[in-house]
């Protein structure tokens, strides 16, 4: 048998690490792990991780502009990196909107919700929400992350059951671990995992879903879902962040894309993907908002949103609702770049929605092909495990309305060109 | 200097599964809490060795083990995750009896038999039972990824009734992992190997699937703590 030493610390290889080895640590002081991520991070963040958090200096269209963590500026990246589905984030009407607002207003809400951060925008909002959603009542949160941690935490307690799909985002987790209620996590989109995990769970029920999923695309296979919540009795709440105001005929997302926005008993979204801000929502009958007002904690002891941001928010509603014809663009754009995608033999996955997985499916080659791609002028950034499944690394591309046929086909045929070369 | 020990591996099949958090806690000694892969639920691993080289020669080895959180900081080289396993069992006694005085590892006291059921590249199988016939489990992996070399670094805490230890090991070789969830797992949880290991709402999915081959197992010193 040999006979080696070992003194390395192992981070020369950066890659050979990931974010999941040093959430977890043991021992007398957090520095210990602190320590142990630092070093590795010096070494992952010059090597790969450094084309994250990378500022912008424009606003979030198509074309952007960045100051890049290298130090260097860069102009006219074609952008399919954000969420800003419907173009509403640099919208003309929104920005007038919200001047208004701060004229009016000020810059800051100054309070809570419950004693004095409760302006007559708030309400305006809230009331034009649940109207388009053709619900009784509505509240907004600071985000969408504060939104489920609000609403699942305010309604569910220790010894009731949340059933979660496994793609999940992480506000629905926290909210789940909030409450205290015990979390059962079920096969992505399976209806039938779903059943074998609730049909012998007594008591109060929850099951969470989103309308599409965000790091895959695909929807929600809500009538399964459905139909197995309501035979064992549970509640049900869609997350609507990617799908709101994009899906369905008239925009009231996956709910009414299935036709089931009775079914479904609390609908929550957010502002910051098609609408173009930031914040959230939940819809539902006004005894359930009565009772997330009173116990919604994450908004309760939160700031009101920002009036210029909630005027913002209301004007890009009530403009969407007004032309429809922008999410028929979208809709148009996803079909041609799919079909563009898929002609080229690139892997999407199961999408079916303007979020497009580019499955690389290698860890570490995710990175050169975004990076190769940035090279080309295209802004698309990679995402690997733990994001995602280990084995699913992918760039995470999204199409929005303001993207030209001409862009789209640009990036399907780089895509194409740089994944052929990896 | 620190003298290590090679064990050499033709084939490792490993797989997590989840388990309820409650269920991992009342398996762990005080003083090591299980990682949650997802809230409220812990990891069980079931890895089957076949070891071809070793200081007793070659045998094969299964393995119960739960995933821990780890000591950084104890080691120069950081743990890429941290097992304590709960029950080990050979093929051979000489195997056993070296896992057992060098590496307080617990063990099944039987002797037992493994057989791989390789139908390509992508899809194995490991079935292991004891010398009476009767199986224990029945493990598949399937739908393999791309092969990559690995270098994993491991904490592992065993105790005995000579004390609690930390064993600091390596697993280097060609892996393929993911987490498709397409493996399968068949416990015969009436066999006299479960009888201290209640496993209740065990995920019989697996949450990831891993095979190694070739590969060595570097296992470089026990530290009492």
């Amino acid at each position: 048998m040999a006979t080696t030493t070992t003194d390395a610390t192992g981070f020369e290889d950066f890659r050979n690490y990931d974010f999941s080895n040093f959430y977890f640590g043991a021992g007398d002081d957090v520095y210990e792990t602190i320590n142990a991520f630092q070093k590795w991070w010096s070494h992952a963040y010059p090597g790969a991780f450094h084309i994250y958090r990378e500022p912008l200096t424009s606003a979030p269209g198509t074309l952007i502009s960045i100051n890049t963590n290298l130090g260097e500026e860069q102009h006219g990246l074609l952008n399919f990196s954000s969420y800003n589905y419907l173009g509403m984030a640099n919208s003309e009407v929104v920005k007038r909107a919200a001047i208004q607002a701060i004229e009016q207003y000020g810059l800051g809400a100054s309070g809570g919700p419950i004693l004095s951060g409760m302006f007559e925008i708030h309400r305006q909002l809230e009331r034009s929400l649940a109207a388009f959603k053709k619900k009784e009542a509505c509240i907004t949160f600071n985000s969408g992350y504060a939104a489920n941690l609000g609403i699942i935490s305010g309604l569910m307690r220790s010894g009731d059951t949340i059933f979660i799909d496994q793609y999940s985002h992480a506000s629905i987790i926290d909210g789940a671990i909030l409450s205290k209620a015990k979390t059962i996590f079920f096969r992505h989109n399976n209806a039938s995992d779903l059943e074998r995990k609730i049909k012998d769970i007594p008591g109060r029920k929850l099951v969470i879903v989103e309308g599409i999923y965000s790091m895959d695309g695909d929807f929600c296979q809500l009538p399964e879902i459905v139909a197995v919540s309501k035979k064992y009795g549970a509640r049900i709440m869609i997350d609507e962040a990617h799908s709101g105001f994009i899906c369905g005929e008239n925009g009231r997302g996956i709910v009414e894309h299935f036709g089931l926005e009775e079914a479904v008993d609390f609908q929550m979204g957010t502002f910051s993907k098609a609408l173009g801000g930031i914040g959230g929502y939940v819809c539902g009958d006004a005894a359930f908002i009565e009772y997330i007002e009173a116990y919604g904690r994450s908004r309760f002891f939160s700031c009101t949103l920002p009036p210029a941001v909630t005027a913002g928010v209301l004007a890009s509603l009530e403009y969407v609702i007004a032309h429809p014809e922008i999410r028929k663009t979208l809709w148009s754009n996803v079909a041609h770049l799919q079909s563009r995608l898929l002609a080229e033999g690139i892997d999407i996955g199961h999408s079916t929605s303007p979020v497009m997985p580019i499955m690389v499916y290698d860890d570490n080659k995710v990175f050169d092909v975004a990076k190769a791609l940035r090279v080309r002028g295209i802004f698309l950034q990679p995402v690997n495990y733990p994001a995602v499944s280990k084995g699913k690394a992918r760039l995470r591309l999204s199409v929005s309305s303001e993207h030209t046929i001409d862009q789209l086909d640009f990036v399907a045929q780089n895509l194409s060109e740089v994944l052929k070369s990896q | 200097m620190i003298n290590v020990v090679e064990y050499v591996i033709s084939d490792e099949i490993n797989c997590l599964f989840e388990l309820p958090l409650d269920t991992a806690r009342k398996l762990l000694p005080k003083g090591l809490e299980p990682v949650e892969p997802h809230h409220g639920s812990a990891l069980l691993g079931i890895t089957l060795f076949d070891f071809t080289e070793s200081p007793v020669g070659p045998y094969q080895e299964l393995v119960f083990s739960l995933y821990v959180v780890p000591r950084p900081g104890l080691t120069i080289r950081h743990p890429h995750a941290a097992v304590y396993p709960l029950v080990v069992a050979s093929t051979h006694h000489e195997a056993r009896q070296h896992a057992i005085d060098l590496w307080h590892l617990p063990h099944f006291m039987e002797d037992i038999r493994l057989e791989f059921l390789q139908q390509d590249d992508r899809s194995i199988t490991g079935k292991v039972c004891t010398t009476d016939g009767e199986t224990i489990v029945e493990l598949s992996i399937s739908e393999s990824g791309p092969w990559k070399p690995v270098d994993q670094f491991y904490q592992s805490f065993q105790n005995d009734e000579s004390g609690s230890y930390i064993g600091i090991l390596a697993m280097e070789g060609r892996m393929t992992e993911h987490e498709k969830g397409t493996g399968s797992l068949k416990l015969y949880e009436d066999h006299r190997f479960f009888e201290q290991l209640d496993l209740s709402g065990l995920d019989p999915i697996p949450m990831r699937e891993m095979w190694l081959k070739p590969g060595v197992e570097k296992y470089y010193e026990v530290i009492k703590v």
